[in-house]
């Protein structure tokens, strides 16, 4: 019964357009009215100090912080070229630079829209004036940019792990290896629509070696940041949060050398960090509210042995929630998806026996699939206002282009998903391996 | 007369949000600051020469602080998530209905959010509560500040009712100016 009410009190709360927060906050807080025996006033103060102050969450401003001044860094200049000059030759060509940039950037970026703008605004110039296909060249970035929460640092790993306390940094580096795989995977779809129909990518004039050569040096300050997060976190220094802080000072390190310190970028980053911050924090004081006030309730524990009843197998249960993300996934806004229906399924994930950290690669994934999957979905509105920017006013290109040209680049993403839950080692063997 | 309330509504209402981007600049200078501590305080452990002892404590009590700082800021620049897919298929009186709705609830939540958080300051402050690092911080003093964040939140989102109530086309405005002034921000 008051799962019924819970769902039904989301909906609508959510279909109102209400603060995303406030909904399951006060939505929480009917439901205990109604079914609890006693009041709950104080956790509107504790709950909030718990997770405001948990030091594992801090890795999530920081990263953020990072992203921020990288942003604003000069990081990624030249690192376009320098990757179309080496994949310039493959069939489909530069259309493989917009999945190995944003591949690269997503080792130095927690955030998918970041990701999609950043790479989206160097490359859709460039492809627009050697004749691209439009819908292949959007349909890429799309969904190029949702690795940006696959491969480490992710902020939708954070929120998860810190939802069903498992460790950030095994989460991280099991994000890593199905990242590049999805990564490839989308490399080979260019490759074979390329063989296909090569007019979707005209050949562009070769480079030398010379010129390949002296690219790579535009990708140092990545590798250097990258090894500087990922490398202490696998070696073991640092924890997910001494990372980030790692991470924050190389950043600043890299704008330094490029001279891009101002008072106006500082004053960006400042701006831009607080408020990303301040948003998703909001959301999740919201969720642990909730989650606080189900488990008070016994909620979630109801469910699951109601679904423990039916005798499902583990991967019968997994299957379903991965269908029941995927529904959710076309209209529901995804961090919302995420924090509203995790602390329910956990204590069935624990009964199950599902490994956390595998399960976590899968949520991520799912998570990319609603990105990309319309008609709501962050990736192809940054991509729309960014060809819209481009084709200059009264001439606005139609997001259905966009809605086809990602199709293939989805159906690849199922694909991936499908062998992660097959074959659940490919996530695992790298935390395995780490200190 | 009606103009003349409305001039000084929307007057409040500005400045309320000059104190909120205020509030924000120093949320995001004290991650920054935040950064530079843990990474100084993770070299200085390793090489044996400097440990504060408390840098989860630390970070802990920055953290809530730069977190509910921002949290009216983001009201102003309209960044706070809302499931917005049948907002845009409905009528614009009808949308201007749910608006107020969602503004109103954000009021009542923010507001049981700063009441409670006093509370909570308020209780440890009776009872002499300190944290537990060799720092020994009494607690009263981050939860204060906690507690500020989510009052001037509470504030923020009344002031804002309240033009959205007296004088719509002046929120649009504001809303707008604050928009445009601030940097582009990604979402997840």
């Amino acid at each position: 019964m008051a799962g019924i009410a819970l769902l039904g009190i989301l909906t609508v709360l959510f279909g109102m357009g209400i603060y995303v927060s406030v909904a399951m906050g006060l939505g929480g807080l009917t439901l205990v009215t109604i079914f609890g025996d006693r009041p709950v006033w104080d956790i509107f103060g504790y709950v909030p100090w718990n997770t405001t102050t948990s030091f594992t969450l801090v890795a999530l401003p920081l990263f953020v912080l990072m992203g921020e001044v990288l942003l604003r860094s000069g990081v990624t200049e030249g690192m376009y070229s320098t990757l179309s000059k080496w994949l310039n030759p493959l069939p489909g060509g530069l259309l493989h630079s917009n999945i190995a940039a944003c591949a690269m950037f997503a080792c130095i970026s927690g955030s998918s829209a970041a990701t999609a703008a950043t790479i989206g605004g160097v490359s859709l110039p460039f492809l627009k004036s050697y004749g691209y296909s439009d819908r292949v060249a959007a349909g890429s970035l799309v969904a190029g940019g949702t690795l940006g929460i696959l491969i480490p640092p992710s902020i939708v790993f954070i929120i998860y792990g810190v939802l069903v306390e498992e460790s950030i940094g095994k989460l991280y580096l099991a994000g890593f290896v199905p990242g590049f795989m999805m990564a490839f995977a989308f490399m080979v779809l260019i490759a074979l629509q390329a063989i296909r129909k090569p007019s979707i990518a005209p050949k562009v004039p070769p480079s030398t070696w010379r010129e390949r050569l002296v690219g790579l040096g535009s990708l140092l300050p990545i590798l250097f940041l990258m090894a500087l997060v990922l490398g202490t976190i696998y070696t073991g220094v640092a924890t997910a949060t001494e990372a980030a802080a790692f991470g924050v000072c190389g950043a600043f390190l890299i704008a330094i050398v490029n001279r891009r310190i101002s008072a106006t970028m500082l004053r960006e980053t400042f701006l831009a960090s607080a408020g990303t911050t301040a948003m998703i924090l909001f959301i999740l004081i919201g969720a642990f509210v909730l989650q606080f006030i189900l488990a008070f309730l016994g909620l979630p524990a109801l469910i699951s042995n109601w679904v423990i009843s039916m005798q499902l197998t583990q991967m019968q249960v997994v299957l379903m929630i991965c269908l029941l993300y995927i529904v959710l996934g076309t209209f529901m806004e995804e961090l919302s998806m995420v924090v509203t229906t995790i602390p329910i399924f956990l204590p069935m994930l624990k009964a199950l026996g599902v490994d956390l950290v595998w399960f976590g690669v899968v949520v991520v994934m799912l998570v990319q699939i609603a990105i990309v999957s319309p008609p709501v979905g962050m990736n192809l509105f940054i991509l729309h206002a960014l060809r819209r920017q481009l084709a200059g006013p009264g001439k606005e290109p139609p997001i259905s282009d966009i809605f086809i040209g990602v199709m293939p680049f989805f159906f690849t993403m199922i694909l991936t998903l499908v062998l992660v839950i097959m074959f659940p080692q490919i996530a695992l063997w790298l935390p395995g391996s780490a200190k | 007369m009606a103009n003349s309330n409305g001039g000084a509504l929307l007057g409040v209402f500005g400045l309320f949000e000059r104190l909120s981007v205020a509030m924000a600049y120093i949320s995001g200078a004290l991650l920054t600051l935040l950064s530079f501590f843990i990474a100084a305080d993770v070299l200085g452990r390793g090489s044996g020469k400097f440990y504060s002892g408390a840098t989860d404590e630390i970070s802990g009590f920055v953290m809530t602080m730069a977190v509910t700082w921002a949290l009216a800021y983001t009201l102003t620049i309209d960044k706070h998530v809302r499931v917005d897919l049948l907002l845009g298929l409905v009528s614009a009186p009808v949308r201007r209905l749910l608006d107020w709705i969602a503004l109103l609830l954000l009021t009542l939540f923010a507001g049981l959010l700063a009441i409670n958080s006093w509370g909570l300051a308020l209780d440890s402050y009776d009872i002499h509560a300190l944290s537990p690092s060799i720092l020994q911080v009494p607690l009263a003093i981050p939860q204060g500040v906690m507690a500020f964040g989510f009052s001037t939140l509470a504030a923020q989102s009344f002031l804002t009712l309240l033009v959205a109530t007296f004088d719509p086309s002046g929120l649009a405005r504001a809303r707008a100016a604050e928009s445009k002034a601030a940097p582009v921000q990604y979402d997840v």
